[in-house]
């Protein structure tokens, strides 16, 4: 590796820099920690490249604000953390309902409520799942380092632009504000928006296509003028209550991401192979079950790791696999077990969890009496 | 200014009534008390000959069911269709 | 001056949603169809034109007519538009809201898009009352008025739109009624044309909701209330305030000129050694 291409960055900025590489030219946001280094760089950067950065009134607005640039044809973004990622739900469930892509940053800190501002937490994984009313789709990406803030948020930015729907990338306090060495990817997959391939009076925003494809969504202002609503609409984007389209129009946001497991989730196994012990863990934690993983291995307790870099959907498959060999999962979170009880929906022999809420990491040694105890 | 009213017996309004809701604002608004409630509950042009294609009607019927005719069109001098 | 059903059949989306929701004599119709007219006056091609709109009664008419158009959430019309503006400012953004839907739920995002005097063009439809959701008392309820949510007259002083707008910014403030819907259009014009950010405070009856639970007549005797009450604005300014009862100004009450946000936000681009457009 040519160390000269590395530098130092923190996650929220990569996290920026990542969203600035993946096209996003618009920005909206309103200040609160952790997550504000991402508006700050991007308020000095956007103009830069004539993008976009403004500071709007409250989080609800900032969630508007990105879903109008979307529509307008401009890949846009916010960043916020617990108590705006609450405000920002009315709107993430219309993004999600319009199928119009942006992606939100959630820097999770301790909650509920103003919790712990400068502590981190990783309490909103049910939030980033089911923050919003109605059954809606979600797909939520958890960086562990700071190059995935930068690698992850381009993925978050492609997904986005491919399933037409919101896509949230979930970090946490301590990812966020994390400084570490990275070298830039130079080179990475940028998904645009597709155009239309109709004329404009065979256009229907929702059609829904053959083969599960979906139907690019035409900037305003182009010549296809169509309607846009948080109402159950029919494939013209018109509200409707005709049972029929009613199904057919939320199954099929809920169905794009099903159809699409595959493509969608992403994971990373270590030493999992010949493992009796799994620990499943995410984001920072990650890196204290790695370390633990390292540690047990030594004093021989054959233990591995399960990461699931795309928490939502959750990689069901991936466990239930894998609960058919191991003997005992093992999950650190710092909540009191959101990701447990996903683990134990995969029919485990058993599951444990290590759960820490006093704004403190999980450190290795923890996990690692858990991994000791469950052993022996 | 001239009306090219060319058939005096013309109608010269047309109440759609599919879109009326029957809410009575032309009726009441028309200054030359043109309109009136018919046997069916919708407006028609009781006295057309009073109309004088002020336009009340239409710019107030909030279901635009009421259109003027427009060969009635107010005109201006030398503008010709 | 083309007709209100002309101009409706032509801005009308080509799958005719009509007759529309609105209920028998409800002033929103009077409003959309002096908005159609105030375009039809305007070079402004369909295409050029973004309809936003909130929940509501006014909500739907983001659906009648053929722009583009975002039926948005409750009160957030203003915080989309916003959005679409700024990611492209070639586009006119008309926001259309209820007076519940902007100066209730959204009042902080009607005051902080008068404050940046961003050019969008909002109209705020003033019916009184929570229509849709049956009758409840808004911001703009008049004391001692009856509503569903207040059974022995609302305790709380009304806003003054207008004031309000005008106070928190706005370059274009005008208020109109459905009795004046000619020069309803009249003031959709100007606002139109204005550049900044601009209200239209359209007062419009609801004879279902409001009225009737007040006994105040048919829909023509509430339009009748509006011809009756209302003063154009340099007329009202000479009447002292002690002698002002129900009356209320129309006609434009503010205009003036002031650099718009993207214009200055331009000026950042610059600064910051980015390439304006």
């Amino acid at each position: 590796m040519n160390k000269r291409n590395e530098v130092l960055l923190q996650g929220n900025e990569a996290c920026a820099m990542g969203a600035l590489a993946a096209g996003m030219r618009f920005f909206a946001g309103y200040p609160i920690t952790p997550s504000t280094e991402i508006a700050e760089f991007l308020a000095a950067e956007l103009p830069k490249l004539n993008g976009t950065f403004i500071q709007m009134e409250d989080e609800i607005s900032s969630m508007g604000a990105i879903i109008g640039a979307s529509l307008a044809g401009t890949k846009s973004m916010t960043a916020t953390s617990g108590p705006g990622f609450s405000l920002m739900q009315e709107n993430i469930g219309f993004a999600s309902m319009a199928e119009v892509p942006c992606v939100v940053v959630n820097v999770m800190r301790g909650g509920p409520s103003t919790g712990m501002p400068t502590r981190p937490s990783q309490g909103d994984v049910m939030q980033s799942r089911w923050g919003t009313h109605g059954d809606h789709p979600a797909i939520v990406l958890c960086p562990k380092s700071v190059l995935e803030c930068y690698t992850l948020t381009v993925r978050a930015f492609n997904l986005a632009e491919k399933y037409r729907t919101p896509v949230i990338v979930l970090m946490d306090g301590i990812v966020g504000h994390m400084w570490e060495n990275i070298e830039i990817p130079h080179t990475h997959e940028v998904i645009d928006r597709a155009k239309p391939t109709v004329p404009p009076e065979w256009y229907h925003p929702y059609e829904k296509l053959p083969a599960g494809n979906i139907t690019p969504l035409a900037p305003f202002g182009q010549g296809y003028r169509y309607h846009v609503t948080g109402m159950v609409h029919d494939r013209s984007g018109f509200p409707t209550l005709d049972h029929g389209e009613v199904e057919l129009c939320l199954k099929s946001i809920t169905n794009k991401i099903k159809n699409n497991l595959h493509d969608i989730i992403n994971i990373e196994e270590y030493l999992l192979k010949d493992a009796d012990i799994c620990v499943v863990a995410y984001g920072s934690v990650a890196r204290s079950a790695r370390s633990a993983v390292n540690i047990a291995r030594k004093e021989g307790i054959k233990a591995g790791m399960l990461r699931p870099i795309t928490l939502w959907p959750f990689p069901r498959f991936h466990l239930e696999g894998i609960a058919n060999r191991v003997k005992t999962f093992v999950v650190p979170e710092m909540n009191l077990g959101q990701v447990y009880g996903e683990v134990l929906k995969s029919g485990p022999k058993k599951a444990v969890r290590v759960t820490r809420i006093d704004g403190e990491l999980i450190t290795p040694d923890q996990i690692v009496s858990k991994i000791q105890e469950v052993s022996s | 200014m001239f009306i090219s009213m060319t058939k005096k017996n013309d109608e010269p309004l047309h109440i759609f009534s599919s879109w009326c809701k029957q809410c009575g604002i032309c009726i009441a608004i028309c200054p030359k008390k043109v309109l009136e409630k018919g046997n069916d509950g919708y407006p028609y042009a009781a006295r057309p000959e009073d109309c004088i294609l002020c336009g009340m009607c239409d710019a107030h019927c909030p279901d635009y069911a009421i259109t003027l005719q427009a060969k009635h069109e107010v005109k201006e001098e030398g503008e010709h269709e | 001056m083309m007709r209100t059903t002309e101009a409706i059949y032509k801005y009308l989306r080509p799958d005719k949603k009509f007759p529309h929701v609105w209920c028998p004599g409800c002033g929103i119709g009077i409003v959309m169809g002096a908005l159609v007219r105030a375009i039809e006056n305007t070079e402004l091609t369909k295409d050029e034109i973004v309809l936003v709109s909130g929940i509501g009664c006014s909500g739907r008419i983001s659906t009648y007519l053929d722009f583009n158009t975002l039926h948005t959430t409750h009160g957030r019309a203003l915080t989309f538009a916003t959005g679409i503006k700024l990611a492209n400012p070639e586009l006119t953004v008309i926001t259309v809201m209820g007076d519940g839907d902007a100066t209730a739920i959204g009042g902080n995002h009607l005051i902080h898009a008068c404050r940046r005097n961003i050019d969008i063009n909002s109209i705020i439809i003033n019916n009184n009352i929570y229509g849709m959701t049956g009758g409840q008392y808004s911001p703009t309820t008049p004391m001692e008025r009856k509503a569903s949510t207040a059974k022995y007259g609302s305790i709380e002083k009304p806003f003054d739109i207008c004031k309000l707008v005008e106070s928190c910014g706005a370059t274009f403030v005008a208020r109109g009624t459905s009795f004046h819907a000619k020069m309803l259009d009249a003031i959709m014009l100007r606002a139109l044309n204005h550049k900044g950010f601009s209200v239209v405070e359209a007062m419009s009856q609801c004879p279902v909701q409001y009225g009737r639970r007040n006994k105040l007549g048919t829909p023509m005797d509430m339009m009748q209330w509006f011809k009756d009450n209302s003063v154009s604005s340099p007329v009202f300014d000479k009447i002292p305030p002690d002698e002002v009862d129900e009356q209320f100004p129309v006609g434009v009450l503010v205009n003036k000129e002031d650099r718009e946000y993207i214009d200055r936000y331009r000026d950042i681009v610059k600064k910051a050694g980015g390439e304006v457009h």
